[in-house]
């Protein structure tokens, strides 16, 4: 009888560093885009799907739009148009922002990420990162000067 | 490809124990093939086919590219890339690959099948392919199955009952039929008559994952702690994504805003309670799927056959 041909399973996956996205959006809510948004981006370049471009092209977008709300917010407050209490209620438009391009990406991965779990994939543990970023957030926030990226990142 | 008569005995057997869910008796089987004959396509293709099964996506790819490159116009080679695809996360380029396949096998309904359900993971319709699948094959329990779930996804539970059912007459132990009578029985909030057609799905199938499922929402449905975020879960669902996160922005701007009128008007207390139970809400549906998964896996491992059963 002939040798079978043989079959080796090249040390599987080495996506090694995705996580479940439901952690960069619990990062987004509870410390601020500074950690979820940037970990969203990891993410996506850990995951190396065919939605990588798309996804940090969305992120992006979400900066670039973010900024320019922070930036209007800040002069509009600043020249004293918007009083404080204005001020307040105007920046609930860009914290429904931040969070709707979270939603997006989240939706966006889980599925790439459910996939790779399903096949065997190791999905690492984003609850350390989660929690040290809600205590490290008012130290990183408190260590920027003050301005309308605060607006951004928080 | 080889007329060898014993590679072609092997292949038989290959295909039936893939068909009674044994990939590696088969897998035995096709690398026997292979060394005999190592550039049969369908033994390729058919390989491939089993490594997903056994999760290891990179001889499966390998396995596939080989099919491929023995036979660029078989479209059991494309079907088994298009899987691989699918299981690597790489969705776009699956649906190329199924695309494909239907240009060189146009009058294969399970192609079509095999299409409408790689579409539905990225809430997509494709009535155009359903109504083909419907042309081609109107009595296959598979494409009236992609129907029921066409129409379960546009909550119109009556006709995705209707299809169900016509699938279930056609062959009353359909795996896929029942796993969508359940969820469909579910969605109604027929719990009972939902554990039923689960319970019939693994009688007939005890390790097919859509039925586990189906038996996991069931428990999680009845279990106290995860009901409520099943029901959340499964009204979100029926909006598909984009509302559904339409809704989410939309109650997280009411809660801000309750939280800055009451601030403003020296109710900090009321402000505190709205701060918290939305921080509840999150939590919640951020711990309820988590629980829910681990049920899941929970009834997933157990269920693991002998390789000589």
């Amino acid at each position: 009888m002939p040798t079978p041909a043989s079959i080796h399973d090249s040390g599987g996956p080495d996506q090694r560093w995705v996580t479940n996205p439901v952690f960069c959006l619990l990062a987004t809510m509870l410390a601020g885009t500074w950690l979820g948004w940037s970990w969203f981006a990891w993410n996506a370049i850990a995951l190396g799907g065919e939605r990588k471009s798309a996804q940090l092209r969305l992120l992006a977008i979400g900066v670039a739009v973010a900024s320019v709300m922070a930036i209007g917010l800040a002069a509009l407050l600043g020249h004293e148009v918007l009083s404080r209490r204005a001020f307040d209620y105007c920046v609930i438009a860009l914290v429904a922002w931040k969070l709707w391009i979270s939603y997006k990406l989240q939706l966006d991965q889980r599925i790439e990420v459910e996939l790779y779990a399903w096949y065997g994939g190791r999905l690492r543990q984003g609850a350390f990162v989660l929690v040290a970023g809600i205590a490290l957030r008012g130290s990183v926030l408190g260590a920027l000067p003050n301005g309308w990226w605060l607006l951004v990142l928080s | 490809m080889s007329d060898d008569p014993q590679l072609q005995r092997w292949m038989v057997q290959a295909r039936d124990r893939m068909r009674h869910g044994d990939a590696r008796g088969a897998m035995d089987l096709l690398r026997q093939v292979l060394a005999e004959d190592p550039e049969h396509a369908v033994a390729h293709a058919f390989l491939s086919l089993c490594l997903i099964d056994l999760r290891l996506l990179r001889p499966a790819r390998a396995e596939a590219e080989a099919a491929i490159v023995s036979d660029p116009e078989l479209p059991l080679a494309h079907r088994a890339m298009a899987a691989v695809q699918q299981a690597q996360g790489q969705l776009d380029a699956a649906e190329a690959s199924l695309r494909h396949t239907i240009a060189l096998d146009p009058d294969v309904a399970g192609h079509y099948v095999r299409l409408v359900q790689l579409l539905r993971l990225r809430n997509r319709r494709a009535p155009d392919l359903l109504e083909r699948a419907r042309e081609i094959d109107p009595d296959e329990p598979d494409v009236l199955v992609c129907w029921a779930y066409d129409s379960f996804d546009r909550r119109e539970l009556a006709e995705a009952e209707r299809y169900a059912r016509e699938a279930l007459e056609i062959d009353p132990e359909h795996v896929d039929a029942l796993t969508a009578m359940g969820w469909i029985r579910l969605a109604a909030g027929n719990v009972a008559d939902a554990h039923e057609h689960a319970r019939m799905a693994l009688a007939a199938s005890p390790t097919d994952d859509g039925a586990i499922r189906l038996l996991a929402g069931v428990k999680a449905r009845r279990n106290p702690l995860l009901g409520l975020w099943w029901r959340w879960s499964m009204w979100m669902s029926s909006f598909g994504d984009d509302r559904s996160i339409a809704i989410l922005v939309v109650m997280y701007v009411v809660i801000r805003l309750a939280i800055t009128m009451a601030e403003d008007f020296d109710r900090s207390d009321i402000a505190g309670y709205i701060s918290t139970a939305w921080l509840a809400f999150v939590v919640y549906t951020w711990v309820a799927p988590g629980i829910w998964k681990r049920m899941l896996a929970r009834d997933i491992n157990p269920v693991k056959l002998r390789p000589e059963y």
